[in-house]
């Protein structure tokens, strides 16, 4: 045997790295920002999915509502934000629970206005690439290339921009960055709104690779969520190291035994990890 | 000003019905009970004789789950240490108990099949909390953790067809039995007699719990809820104490998850799922979490009001259910108990 079927489980993993690493920023986005755990976060990423589903059956191009969903999305979590979330700023559990009954809702409103069916959408790129000796489908090259720009452009607008300068400062200190003038309601809304927008954008590109079902969020929520735990939710660099880490565990790992057990040992790692580096793998200090 | 008035006078009349019911009654050299209580217990008595066979049967449903809510009550209520996975330790329990009764039968079935229901999720519960007290992970990250458990022990489930039978579950799981070879064999069948053996373990369950609480453990668990850093200070093992806690608490949804199996007779992976962990939060939420009271009561006015309206609005309910839960975090953060106890 030679290397090609390990060339083929490595662009496997980075491509699941790639859609973790999405979810898994806008959540940290939101936790960061607002220390504010959102369950709903999965929701999101099923709607994403959803608005391709619906455009797409409408006769829409993929690529509009490739566009499209991550808007959509925004808008939900600007509406969620205002009527909801904002009353329960810094009350951890309530915000759990909150956002938790507000995922029961989103599932079942889903459920009884579009239907519970399995439902798929056909691939906007099929055929594959002959490279190296081996062949791999495009869309999936696509969706590890789209998420190294989303990474990039999410890194600028968090270090270089205005936005992320209060973004970090409503982070590092909430009140002062209040008395120096920072509108931090805003920053809430519209860090919400980012988080929101990415989760759709990874329901939207995982759209044509997926069942598409009102319960698709929920499985790949808590990989995310391992995701920002172990690489801290405050550091971008982090979110991308654990992301694919704990993908490239699983990939090899589910390479020689069981799925089952490749998630349990991925657990155990992530575990593991958490008990010794609370603040997330690259972090060199812990905070608080 | 009419509403106002209407209101007062049932709050006026709540507050005559509550004080009425919290009139002690003696009960000799035992201690003293609430009026309320004995109320309610002969309630409990009278109630497989007021309705059909089926309402009974349900019921005994109800009063399982009325001790798995105690659980989390007394975890998340008292502890402050909020699972999302909780329903793994019920389900973890009932398959423990499952396998053990389809597998061992004979005398002490029903013994070994409890014993393996409580220390299996215990000791899960233990070698978790080991690693995340010690590692002071924070409320957050615990809940996404034992939200992954339960994950991944429904797909452990669902995965080992050979024991567990997969999706389509286990069925038909023997019944409880007291048995002593050559004396006595008692297997615990129909819905009368499940009825009574479920509302005494019930009410043990329910003593137990009212124990921990007042114990000096108990002491303990609730000054961690109110300030962590005060209770180190004076000395305590902060992770210590939610360790053990938790592999209590654990330990005790699996003992419910325990009962569950034999008196159901049928088991399936969505005992372990997150829809399960969803309700057992709702049902403890919505009868005020801290007061165990309130727990039992969640559990038991939630189902009923859920088994009436799923009669013809199934889809509806979870819809409903997700709006409660958020209505309730905004406006009644304490429950029903919390808003009696106004």
């Amino acid at each position: 045997m030679g290397y090609e079927p390990y060339l083929v489980q490595f662009l496997n993993g980075l491509s699941i790295a790639a859609i973790l690493i999405l979810i898994g920023y806008g959540l940290a986005v939101i936790f960061g920002m607002m220390r504010i755990i959102n369950w709903a976060h999965g929701e999101f990423f099923m709607l994403g999915a959803y608005v391709v589903l619906v455009l797409s059956q409408a006769g829409g191009s993929y690529w509009l509502a490739l566009v499209l969903a991550p808007l959509l999305v925004a808008l939900v979590g600007v509406i969620i934000e205002r009527l909801f979330v904002r009353h329960l700023y810094k009350e951890l559990i309530a915000t759990i629970l909150l956002t938790w009954g507000l995922s029961i809702f989103l599932r079942q409103l889903v459920r009884v206005v579009i239907g519970a069916e399995w439902r798929y959408v056909g691939n906007p790129l099929p055929g594959s690439v002959s490279f190296l000796g081996i062949s791999y489908p495009i869309y999936r090259i696509f969706i590890i290339f789209l998420a190294v720009v989303m990474m990039a452009l999410v890194g600028y607008l968090m270090l270089k921009t205005r936005f992320g300068l209060y973004c970090r400062a409503v982070r590092q200190n909430r009140e002062m960055a209040a008395a120096l003038g920072v509108d931090t309601d805003r920053v809430d809304m519209l860090s919400f709104a980012l988080g929101a927008a990415l989760a759709g954008l990874a329901g939207a590109v995982m759209a044509p690779l997926v069942t598409i079902q009102p319960d698709m969020g929920l499985s790949f929520l808590g990989d995310a969520f391992l995701v920002v735990i172990v690489g801290g939710p405050g550091s971008i660099m982090g979110i991308v190291a654990s992301g694919l880490a704990l993908s490239a565990v699983r990939a090899i790992l589910s390479f020689s035994i069981d799925p089952v057990w490749s998630y349990i040992l991925m657990l155990l790692f992530a575990t593991v990890i958490i008990r010794f580096r609370p603040q997330g793998i690259l972090s060199s200090r812990r905070e608080e | 000003m009419k509403r106002q008035s209407f209101v007062r006078s049932i709050r006026g009349s709540a507050d005559t019905l509550l004080k009425l019911a919290q009139t002690p009654v003696g009960l000799g050299g035992l201690g003293r009970i609430h009026l309320g209580t004995v109320l309610v217990l002969a309630l409990g008595v009278a109630f497989p004789f007021l309705v059909g066979p089926f309402e009974v049967s349900l019921m005994v449903k109800f009063l399982v789950f009325a001790m798995f809510a105690l659980s989390l009550d007394l975890l998340w209520g008292y502890g402050g240490v909020l699972s999302l996975g909780h329903a793994g330790f019920f389900g973890l329990g009932a398959y423990s108990m499952a396998l053990v009764l389809i597998n061992f039968p004979g005398p002490g079935s029903t013994l070994l099949g409890l014993l393996a229901a409580v220390l299996i999720p215990a000791l899960l519960a233990a070698f978790l909390g080991y690693f995340l007290f010690y590692g002071r992970v924070g409320g957050m990250y615990f809940a996404v953790i034992t939200l992954v458990v339960s994950i991944i022990l429904n797909q452990m489930v669902i995965t080992f067809i050979k024991y567990t039978g997969g999706l389509n579950g286990l069925y038909p799981i023997p019944r409880l039995a007291v048995r002593i070879p050559g004396l006595f064999d008692w297997e615990i069948a129909g819905e009368k007699t499940l009825y009574f053996s479920m509302l005494v373990a019930l009410v043990l369950f329910f003593v137990l719990c009212r124990w921990i609480v007042r114990s000096g453990f108990g002491r303990l668990i609730r000054s961690l809820k109110d300030n962590e850093t005060r209770v180190e200070y004076f000395g305590y093992d902060l992770a210590k104490g939610k360790l053990v806690l938790f592999a209590l608490c654990c330990g005790l949804a699996g003992l419910a998850g325990g009962l569950y199996a034999p008196s159901i007779g049928f088991i399936s992976p969505d005992l372990l799922g997150i829809a399960m962990t969803t309700e057992v939060i709702v049902w403890v939420a919505v009868g005020g979490k801290g007061t165990l009271t309130g727990a039992v009561l969640g559990a038991l006015l939630v189902n009923m009001i859920g088994f009436f309206l799923s009669g013809w609005l199934v889809s509806v309910w979870y819809l409903i259910m997700g709006a409660f839960l958020v209505a309730i975090v905004l406006f009644r953060p304490k429950g029903i108990m919390g808003y009696l106890g106004e």
